[in-house]
This record gives structure tokens, sequence and C-alpha cells, in this order.
């Protein structure tokens, strides 16, 4: 009788701990704040790449465009009771559209240089908040399974108020995995292409690597904890969030950018992005170390081949 | 003997859940500012002489009038992949000159409004970071310039990056005072011509120390730390490492301390302390009848002849 209390007490001790320790892996994974002060003790490698990007002149240019543009601030509603938030800037011509989703831990500020090279094409340019970013009001972001229902309320509302337009996705990193996921959806005729630059196969894939290259911590039982955890919380499943499996059914063109010794997201996830997805594909390496930075590290050629791309879908 | 000892553990539990909640309490009490100032107001506890010398100065009336007629809109900047906000007014004509005024502890924007007025009368343009937890920003707790820091940095860059000409002056009152200590220990470009320091405090640590001590008559030796974790857990600003006056002591910028001799919350010792510690070009105001940052009320015509001494020498 006493060895079944023992019992009784050690099942509960160790389903507390593991709640717990599943908790603290899901702040450290999902919870913005919490993963920028973690990457900031750390001192992560990472960092000292992004400093490249972020003191490029590109970058900079990008910046002070953004900042003097007429930015309107949308909100629309998604989901339940949700309200996806995004910058609008309107260009003179407001047939041709391009979606910045930006990366995780960034801001629309990241995708400005795209954003202004594209402005100055003549397309409009609508850069959402990612849940969990910036002014979006849920707390933790969701790599990528929310962010395509903010990415599509986005595109239902251009369609809606410019019936005949044209969209091209344009995702970095976690926006590029939200826009695969939006792929495999069915979509409006408007959308017409889209490139994905250094995103992830699927969730639990990406969360093992940074699992074992940047937490050190075994993957068995914390990533499982730390999915439950998630579920507590009310966020997003971590086994339904597979990218690559939704561009099977992908219904748009999509062009694959990846630089080839990314250190945050592997090159072999990139492979398998691209031999998944059904539709029509390009891809393209960038010889860089730095996780989608090809276009610092090469701007005339990353633009090059993305132009030509878009060229071929989207009307003059 | 069995019993002791269990005693002995239940109580040193119960003492550590104690501690625990104390501090996060009075973190609660301390630095979540929309809380303190609807507290503040609820039971009346404002300093109503000050407020009264203050914002009925008929000097200052016009001011504040001016600033309320104003109709300023919440603007976006972005820099090293951050997003922040903040309050700009320009100059009908172009103008090189810059004034950063960042307000104190518990203020806000409105406070700022006499050196505001001042300056743009005098043809300079005007920039008002958000602090954080203050007023509409996003984060909901106040950090004692730890992350402000990063605030005010990123708008010099901002303004340097838009017109390289630039001359900037920094403006802070109390907390954000230290602030602009912290920022002017690091690399700061060479347009920022000089700062006013207007009663900052040398260390957040002895700030909430003297704090705990003197407003709320707690055994603050005691209760620090505890406070102190409650920081690093919420906002992830340590107090310990937060330090103005090591910051100072690498500027090499001019700055110009203002303190009043009455001040209860950063005596004339610590003010001493910093003064001295600052190793450039400085001076000092010592308004002998203010209390904490209110001296631009009780001598502002000396405060007007030091600032107008310093422009001349410094951005002309």
């Amino acid at each position: 009788m006493i060895k079944l209390k023992t019992a009784v007490k050690a099942g509960i001790a160790l389903c507390a701990g593991g709640l717990v320790s599943g908790e603290i892996v899901y702040q450290c994974l999902l919870n913005v704040k919490t993963v920028n002060r973690v990457y900031g003790l750390m001192k992560l490698a990472q960092k000292q790449h992004t400093n490249i990007f972020y003191e490029s002149p590109l970058y900079k240019e990008g910046i002070s465009w953004l900042e003097n543009s007429q930015a309107e601030k949308a909100v629309l509603p998604y989901g339940k009771n949700k309200k996806a938030k995004g910058l609008v800037i309107k260009n003179t011509d407001r047939k041709k559209w391009i979606i910045c989703a930006h990366c995780f831990c960034g801001c629309p500020g990241d995708e400005s240089i795209y954003a202004k090279h594209y402005y100055e094409k003549g397309f409009g340019v609508v850069i959402p908040y990612m849940s969990g970013h910036g002014e979006d009001e849920s707390k933790y972001s969701s790599m990528g399974y929310c962010d395509r229902e903010i990415l599509k309320a986005f595109v239902l509302y251009i369609t809606e108020n410019y019936p005949d337009c044209e969209i091209f996705l344009h995702g970095m990193s976690m926006g590029a995995s939200a826009v695969m996921l939006l792929a495999g959806e069915k979509l409006p005729d408007s959308v017409k292409c889209a490139v994905c630059d250094s995103g992830y196969d699927t969730c639990l894939n990406e969360f093992k690597f940074l699992l074992k290259n940047y937490y050190h911590l075994p993957v068995f039982p914390f990533l499982y904890l730390a999915g439950i955890a998630s579920r507590l919380h009310g966020n997003f499943d971590f086994k339904k969030s597979e990218p690559a499996k939704a561009l099977e059914n992908a219904g748009i063109p999509v062009l694959f950018i990846h630089s080839e010794n990314d250190n945050f997201v592997p090159y072999e996830m990139f492979l398998r992005e691209y031999k998944s997805c059904k539709s029509p594909v390009e891809a393209y390496t960038v010889k860089c170390p730095l996780h989608g930075g090809g276009v610092v590290f090469n701007p005339s050629e990353y633009f090059q081949i993305t132009d030509d791309f878009i060229k071929k879908y989207i009307s003059e | 003997m069995k019993n002791t000892v269990k005693n002995i553990l239940k109580l040193s539990a119960a003492a550590g859940i104690g501690y625990y909640a104390l501090g996060e309490l009075l973190y609660q009490g301390i630095f979540n500012i929309r809380l303190t100032n609807g507290m503040v107001r609820a039971l009346k506890l404002e300093d109503k002489e000050m407020m009264r010398i203050f914002y009925e100065e008929p000097v200052f009336v016009k001011s504040f009038q001016w600033f309320d007629g104003l109709g300023l809109k919440d603007r976006a900047i972005y820099e090293n992949g951050k997003e922040y906000h903040g309050f700009f007014l320009r100059q009908n004509e172009k103008s090189h000159n810059w004034l950063i005024c960042l307000h104190g502890y518990r203020g806000d924007r409105r406070a700022e409004a006499p050196f505001a007025e001042y300056y743009y009368e005098k043809g300079y343009n005007i920039a008002m970071p958000c602090m954080t937890g203050h007023e509409d920003d996003k984060g909901k707790y106040c950090t004692m310039g730890c992350f402000d820091k990063d605030v005010l940095t990123g708008f010099i860059n901002h303004i340097v990056r838009e017109d390289p000409d630039s001359r900037i002056i920094l403006h802070g009152v109390s907390m954000g005072a230290s602030t602009v200590m912290l920022a002017l220990g690091e690399n700061l470009p060479e347009n920022v011509k000089f700062a006013v320091c207007d009663c900052g405090f040398d260390s957040s640590w002895d700030l909430i120390y003297t704090m705990l001590k003197e407003n709320y008559k707690l055994p603050a030796k005691l209760i620090l730390s505890a406070v102190n974790g409650a920081s690093i857990r919420r906002s992830g600003a340590d107090l310990r490492k937060s330090r103005p006056i090591d910051a100072l002591r690498r500027s090499k910028t001019p700055v110009l301390f203002v303190q009043g001799a009455k001040d209860n919350l950063v005596p004339l010792n610590v003010f001493y302390r910093v003064y001295e510690a600052c190793g450039a070009y400085k001076d000092m105001l010592i308004s002998e009848k203010a209390v904490h940052a209110v001296s631009v009320a009780f001598s502002y015509n000396e405060y007007i002849k030091k600032l107008e001494s310093f422009e001349n020498k410094f951005v002309k």
C-alpha cells in the first residue's frame, strides 16, 4: 500500500516536472521576447552574421525608405476574434501588389529591402506583422502556422478592394514557411506567384535542429513536452505545421532561394521543399553563410533572378 | 527530530514563496507604470504643490497649450532589426538642428513641452521617443533606462542616416537623463553635440533602494534582490548592470548637469558623484528650491542661460 502511494507521488512529481520543463522550452522557442534575450545571452554565432545584414548600406537605404513612406496601418479580422495588423503602402498604380512576410524575431524593417525594390517597380507593398511580433496582440509566435491566416486575410483584403489586382508573395525564413503553407491552400486567382527565401520544411525538423545546435538539449522529451505546452497555451500543433507537405498541393509557381551554408535552416530542408513542390518551381542557391542574407551578398544577381521569375507570371 | 526538520522545511518554503511574491508585488508597484499611475490617481497621492508649480506656471501654460494643439502622430523607425516608436515634430523649413527629449519615470511627453517649445522656436526639429512601458508603448514594464538606451541610439542613428550634417542635442529629465548617460557610453556619432542631464540617477539599483526606503519605508537591503529577480524575469533588465555612471565615464560628449537642491529621490551627493564621473566638458546648474525634476520651473532664466551658452559653444 505504501509503495502505491510513493508511486503515485513520484508520478505526480514527474508530470509536474515535465509540464514545467515543457513550458520553459516552449517559452525559449516561441516567445519572441524570451528568444531575443536567450540569443543575446548565448551570444550566438548567428548574431555576428546578422550584423553583416543590418550594417549593409542596402538595409539602411531600405529602412530610410520605409520610414519615410506614407504607410497606412490596416487592421483586419481573422480566425476567432483575432486581428491581423500590417503596413499598407499604396503605389500610384494599384494593380500590382507584393505581400512581404518577415522572419522570426524580425520586424517589417527587415523586409524593407525587398519592399523598396518592388515599390520602385510599381508594386504596392503590404507588410503584415506576423503573430507574436511587433504590434500583433498575441504573445507567442506560431512559426508560420497562424501567420498563413494573417497573410490570407491580407490577400483577401487586397483582392476585394482592387478586383483585377495581381499579387505576389515574398517570405523570409519563417515568413517563407508561412507562404508555403498558404500556397497549399485554395487561393483567389489574383495570387500569381511566390518567392520563398530560406524557409524550413517542417516545424518539427526546424525545432529539432535548433534544440540540437543552439540549445544543446535532447529532442526527446523536451520537444514533445514543448508541444504539449503549446497546445495548453492554445497555440498551434507542431505536427500540423508542415510547409513541405502543403507544397504538394501548391497551386502557384514558387521560387526557392537558400544560402548554401545556412547555419539556421539547413540546406537539406531546401532540397526537400524543392522536390516536394508540385507546381512549377525554380531554385536559386546563394553562396553565403548567412541565413537569409542572399540579398545582401549579391543584390544584383538576387534581384535579377527574382525579377525574371516574376516577369513570367505578372504582366508589366 | 523528524518533525523539526519538516517544520524547518515548511517554514523555509513559505519564506521563499513569500519573498518571491513580495518581490513580484513591489516590482508591479514600481515598474508597471500604468498600474502605478492608476493607483496614484485613485489614492490621490500626487504631490499637488509640485504639480501646481509645474503645470500652472504661467510661463509653461502657454507651452502646454501649444503642445496639446500639435496633434502629433506616432511614427515607427527601424534599426538593427528592431522597431521603435516615437514622435517627430519638424520645422517647416529644412533644419539640421535636432533635439531629442526624454521624459522621466512615470512622466509623459507633455512634461517636456517647455523645452520642446523653447527649442522649436529656435529652429530645432524635435524627436520624442516612446520610453518603454510608458504611455502608448507596447511593453508593459518600465526598465529604468536599460532598454530605453537602445531606443535613443536608434533615434540618433535614424536622424544621422536621414541627414548626415545634423546636429543633435540630447535632453533628458530624471530617468530620461540616465538613459542619456547610458547612451553616451555607447559609440555615438559626432553629430551629437551636447547633452543635458536633468537630475539623473547614478545607478538603477541605488535609485530603487532609495525609493523603497524613502517612499515605501521598507527594509530595502533585504527586498531589493527580490525586486531585481522579478525585473529580470519580467522585462530582462538587470538593475545591477544598468549603471549610467559607468557609461558616463566613457563619454566624450559635453554634458550640462542640472539638479534641484531639495531633491530627495536623487540626493545632492549622488549628483556630485555623477558630475565627478563625467570626463568630458561639463557644467552644472543647481536650483536651490527645486525638488526632483522641476528645476526648470524654479530657475527658468538660469536654465535658459546655460542652455544658450552650451549652444553657442558646441552647436554653432
